[in-house]
């Protein structure tokens, strides 16, 4: 019966420590999308590459990826 | 001491019960393969739209060089005509987005004019006339695709953030905005609206037979559903869920994956090409590059998941013929860039 605690006392705090670090991964993925939205211009820049459909902010000419 | 076990059984039950996520399977999957439609005339840099109708076919090609479009008959693809010319002048096109081919009557679609135009079929049906021209007024947001809705409006998606779609008269005013941009990261959309409207960009398609309007995202993996005719909205996300980005000098940067380059709403189902591949990927690629999505989604009216088609081609832009039980298809990597796929449809 002993064993048997152990054994699932293990399993519970693997189970605990996983649901909170997905938990966490969810917050860190929305809050760099809102950290990202709110940076400074400056420090962003991006080029467009290519013949393709997506449609570059800079001259609205259709390329296959900006980067 | 049992007690005890129990509880912690208790909660590893409960632990293990948080959603994973829902998003639609396909209950079944078919492999088409494409016959190659030849044609004798070396027009195309980027075949991206393909629309058919009675017994012409309208091609767009979207980088083309001295015309956006080109007319054939069908079903045998012989060469009539090219139209939408590409230059500055007031009666030539800066570039294409789409365009629509209902009773004769083409419309055409020019985001950096912000125009669209309708012309006709001549009377020796030889060439298309230009007949109209509609310049869109304050309130729409360079319109990168377009539907009609009626003989009088028409529906193009909103680039503002504050809603999903414009309704615009036929003298390209502002009637409506109508529908949300069905993000889970709503303080983005409230600090950023116009760059997540970017990512979010949608191709569109209404059938006003059933009264179906559907869009489906360009970057991830969301269709959305619009009953017009009973106001219902249906959201449908798949594995790749929302689209991904980051912003840049309050663009949006895609990251993530390409998702879908067309949809068609037909009387029976929603036909849509779901590319599926990462940005990553796709830099990645070495000697020639594949452009285009290998897969063909099919949904019901309601968003249920009907059928994976698994394609032998990338491909671009569909045009669904339910009687004759065929897709066409564009494939931007050919030179030989209209293929047919035969189906099993109905």
């Amino acid at each position: 019966m002993k064993n048997a605690f152990k054994v699932l006392f293990i399993v519970f705090i693997s189970a605990v420590v996983y649901f909170f670090s997905i938990k966490k991964d969810k917050m860190n993925e929305s809050g760099l999308l809102n950290i990202e939205a709110l940076a400074s211009p400056e420090n962003n820049t991006y080029k467009c590459i290519g013949i393709g459909s997506i449609d570059c902010p800079l001259d609205h000419v259709k390329v296959y990826q900006i980067e | 001491m049992r007690r005890i076990v129990l509880n912690l059984l208790s909660l590893l039950l409960i632990g293990c019960s948080f959603p994973k996520g829902d998003h639609y399977i396909f209950p079944k999957e078919e492999r088409l393969l494409a016959q190659t439609v030849e044609i004798d005339t070396g027009l195309f840099r980027y075949a991206f739209r393909i629309r058919a109708q009675a017994d012409t076919a309208i091609v767009m090609d979207l980088h083309g060089a001295d015309y956006f479009y080109h007319a054939f008959t069908y079903p045998d693809f012989r060469y009539l005509t090219s139209f939408g010319k590409h230059g500055g002048s007031p009666q030539e096109m800066l570039s294409a987005e789409n365009v629509r081919y209902a009773n004769g009557i083409v419309w055409t679609l020019d985001a950096n004019k912000s125009e669209m135009v309708r012309l006709e079929w001549a009377l020796l049906k030889d060439s298309l006339v230009r007949k109209e021209a509609i310049s869109f007024g304050d309130g729409i947001l360079r319109a990168l695709d377009f539907a009609i809705y009626d003989d009088s409006t028409f529906i193009v998606p909103d680039y503002s953030g504050e809603s999903r779609f414009c309704r615009v008269d036929r003298k390209g005013q502002l009637l409506c905005k109508e529908g949300f941009i069905p993000t889970r990261h709503t303080q983005m959309l409230k600090n950023a609206g116009p760059a997540m409207a970017q990512a979010w960009r949608s191709f569109i398609d209404y059938n006003p037979r059933n009264g179906v309007l559907a869009a489906v995202t360009q970057l991830g993996e969301v269709l959305e559903i619009y009953n017009l005719q009973d106001s219902t909205h249906v959201v449908r996300f798949g594995p790749y869920g929302e689209p991904e980005f980051r912003v840049s000098e309050g663009y949006a940067v895609p990251s993530g994956i390409m998702g879908f380059s067309d949809v068609q709403v037909t009387d029976h189902a929603i036909y849509a090409v779901f590319h599926g591949r990462t940005f990553k990927e796709l830099s990645q690629q070495r000697g020639e590059l594949i452009d285009g999505g290998q897969y063909i989604y099919v949904f019901s009216l309601t968003g249920e998941p009907l059928c994976k088609y698994v394609l032998d081609r990338f491909i671009y832009g569909i045009c669904v013929d339910e009687k004759n039980k065929t897709i066409i298809a564009t494939d931007v990597n050919s030179d030989q860039p209209i293929v047919m796929f035969n189906t099993k449809i109905g």
